[in-house]
């Protein structure tokens, strides 16, 4: 498989987001082209966009059921966690088959699996994760 | 099996994918001949075999289950105590449980190794599995710590420079993976080699995700699927595969979680639909088919690779040596 390397400045990580029970976050993104995307430590972000633009939607618990403005719009991730769990999205509440999971510390500019999640879950990770 | 039955069922399947074809649903399909019914995908031989690919292709995950909590577990400590060497305070985080709490089939395994049942209502009648599902959001305890200066946390973990290697993904995605800093360091602890090697080695290899991808669009497997699907029809059941079969366990554990279905009803549920599922693979070829195109595809997979796939496993080895004299 082929692969690029980059070396990128850390974004200042600012995030624009009104906390709405104590380990969630939603908001806007700062910039959206940033080379690493915004997201702070301890939670894993999913965005409306790809390429980690527009409306996030940020979570350091594990999610039964995701709010509507994520549920089935996420096209791009980070996973920011500080444990080394990777984050399982789900296609159905509950927890209930994975769409996608991805490994502490990456990002996913284009999910393949997108506009699918309806919840997610920290566990650790398999080989099947990003 | 209950022959007579069966062939009934059969004639109907058949039928059904000529009728398909000719409205066009199945492409180039066409009016091929349709897929034999057989049970060979229930021979322990076979379903040995396939086991013995899916942990081959999810290694050493699926053999060792509790080497993903445990990796996972040394990585936060070597990070953290890296961080801490920089002069940050990393955050509070409690090692990870192991836990078999399995609440559904994973997918390779729905469609290669089909059981009695789904597990859902063996998950369900284990107390702590209910009551995480009934646990409202807002009261569950944050899996992560959060450190105290976040900024100065992220800048040690990944690096001043947050160095990382971007791999391409199917469907025109990059994954991009942290090899700087404090997260490189403990990579390179972990596995015996640079991060970045690790990182190629880790996306180079196959894995079972894309290798369902693989079958799944191989041209007998959804010849089978569609006679599968119009045998499930024929049982009362709309699925256009085995994937859509995660739609009812969705509702079974929903009602369960709403208090409207009890565990018991899900067992019944469970077990009619897995009834069905069974005859259905045994009739339209299905179970078969996926089970030996899924061979064919891995065992290519893992022998066009076969280098990387021995250097990837030395690498976990070296992790598997490590976890043993931490």
């Amino acid at each position: 498989m082929s692969m690029t390397t980059s070396t990128s400045a850390r974004v200042r990580r600012v995030l624009v987001a009104a906390v709405l029970v104590p380990g969630l976050l939603f908001g806007s993104a700062v910039s959206a082209s940033a080379a690493t995307p915004s997201c702070s430590s301890g939670y894993a972000c999913w965005w409306v966009n790809t390429g980690y633009s527009g409306t996030y939607y940020g979570s350091a618990l594990n999610q039964l059921t995701w709010p509507s403005g994520i549920e089935n719009k996420d096209k791009s991730v980070f996973n920011n966690g500080t444990s080394g769990n990777a984050v399982f999205t789900y296609r159905y509440a509950q927890n209930i088959e994975v769409m996608y999971c991805v490994r502490k510390g990456v990002s996913v500019n284009s999910i393949s699996k997108s506009n699918m999640g309806s919840s997610h879950k920290w566990k650790a990770a398999d080989s099947g994760c990003y | 099996m209950e022959g007579g039955g069966l062939r009934v069922l059969l004639t109907k399947a058949r039928t059904a994918v000529c009728a398909a074809a000719v409205l066009g649903v199945l492409g180039s399909a066409g009016c091929s001949p349709a897929p034999e019914p057989s049970e060979r995908y229930l021979d322990p031989d076979l379903r040995s075999e396939v086991l013995a690919r899916v942990q081959a292709l999810n290694f050493p995950f699926d053999s060792d289950p509790a080497y993903a909590v445990r990796i996972a577990n040394l990585q936060t400590r070597l990070i953290n105590e890296c961080v801490s060497r920089h002069g940050v305070v990393p955050p509070r985080t409690q090692e990870l449980p192991y836990t078999t709490e399995v609440l559904t089939p994973s997918e390779p395994r729905l469609w290669l190794l089909p059981e009695e049942d789904y597990g859902v209502a063996s998950a369900l009648s284990d107390p702590e599995v209910l009551a995480a599902l009934l646990r409202a959001p807002s009261a569950d305890v944050p899996p992560d710590g959060m450190p105290p200066d976040p900024e100065a946390y992220d800048r040690a973990v990944y690096g001043p420079d947050d160095e990382r290697i971007s791999f391409p993904i199917p469907g025109g995605g990059t994954a991009s993976v942290p090899v700087g800093g404090c997260f490189g360091e403990a990579t390179e602890a972990m596995y015996g080699v640079p991060a970045a090697d690790y990182e190629r080695a880790y996306y180079a290899i196959p894995n079972i995700r894309d290798v369902m991808t693989d079958v799944l669009a191989d041209e007998r497997v959804r010849r089978s699927v569609g006679a599968w699907a119009s045998c499930m029809g024929e049982q009362g059941v709309r699925a256009s595969g085995p994937a859509d079969l995660y739609e009812a366990m969705s509702r079974w554990v929903e009602g369960v979680v709403e208090g409207s279905v009890r565990v018991a009803h899900v067992e019944e549920l469970e077990h009619e639909l897995a009834r069905h599922d069974r005859a259905c693979r045994t009739e339209s070829g299905l179970g078969t088919e996926v089970a030996e195109v899924f061979l064919e595809s891995a065992r290519a997979a893992l022998e066009g690779s076969e280098g990387v796939v021995l250097e990837y496993r030395a690498m976990i080895e070296h992790a598997q040596s490590v976890l043993g004299s931490a």
